[in-house]
């Protein structure tokens, strides 16, 4: 979608358009899901995708333009999705043993293939942080200090995460070819 | 083909940095050199490197149903009540008829 036709459709949403934030959805669904996909599963990606969107209608009035539509929409989906599993973590400290958000899934994307199915594959055997960052850097180009302040750690621990996730991914690709 | 984790280490470490610009001049013309002469460490960033290029370009996922309708309903319905917070009266006031 043209940029001036996404700009008026999010001022149209923000005054209550349904059918403006449908086509904001449609444009943008693609990625929000993916990125839920690869941050924590596929069993839970529907519904922190549906809640994604949810929290950016209803966050519509705080989005001031000043960067694209998309980018805003993304960092929403970012730290929706981290703020889950934190809640979720702590729910799960208190019932051991209990499945959620957590519990991971290893069946393949139906929708990938080649290459691209055996790296998608690849990021879920990683572990939680070093997924986040590989999937932040890597996947989605945010920067360092931005991973560092979504995640709450140094950009040290961020640089050597990533590492950590290139050299695992090497090798878990290594082991697919 | 797996690398000598001990003999290589030392510069595989710095490969990511090498990658991503993130070295100093020296660190840098020190791991280029390096890699001029260690076959293994260059299979290393080959590797990285396809690593990189391949997740730089996985595109977004379509879900396997259309999520619109429940978001949808979820916008029609009335927002939830918000939780009831403890009120704090202000100072009481002398009742009006004082």
């Amino acid at each position: 979608m043209p940029a001036h036709f996404e700009t008026a459709d999010v001022k149209r949403a923000a005054s209550g358009d349904h059918a403006a934030f449908e086509r904001l959805y449609r444009d943008h669904v693609g990625r929000v899901y993916a990125l839920c996909v690869r941050m924590v599963d596929e069993a839970s990606a529907e519904d922190l995708t549906q809640e994604v969107f949810i929290r950016a209608w209803r966050k519509l009035d705080t989005f001031k333009g000043d960067s694209q539509f998309g980018t805003w929409l993304h960092r929403l989906a970012v730290n929706h999705v981290l703020s889950r599993r934190e809640t979720q973590r702590k729910r799960e400290a208190r019932h051991v043993g209990g499945e959620g958000l957590l519990a991971r899934v290893t069946a393949p994307t139906r929708r990938s293939s080649g290459h691209a199915l055996d790296l998608e594959q690849a990021i879920r055997r990683l572990p939680e942080r070093a997924r986040d960052v590989f999937v932040l850097f890597d996947v989605e180009g945010y920067s360092h200090d931005e991973i560092a302040q979504a995640l709450g750690v140094t950009v040290g621990t961020s640089k050597s995460q990533l590492h950590r996730a290139r050299m695992l991914m090497r090798e878990h690709l290594d082991g697919t070819s | 083909m797996k690398t000598n984790r001990n003999a290589h280490t030392e510069w595989t470490d710095q490969l990511s940095g090498f990658l991503d610009g993130d070295l100093d001049t020296e660190a840098f013309a020190a791991v280029e050199e390096h890699l001029a002469g260690c076959g293994p460490c260059r299979r290393v960033l080959e590797e990285l490197e396809r690593v990189v290029s391949g997740a730089g370009a996985l595109g977004g996922l379509e879900p396997p149903r259309d999520l619109w309708a429940g978001i949808a309903a979820t916008l029609r319905a009335p927002l939830p009540e918000p939780e009831t917070e403890t009120r704090v009266l202000p100072f009481p006031s002398p009742p009006p008829w004082r």
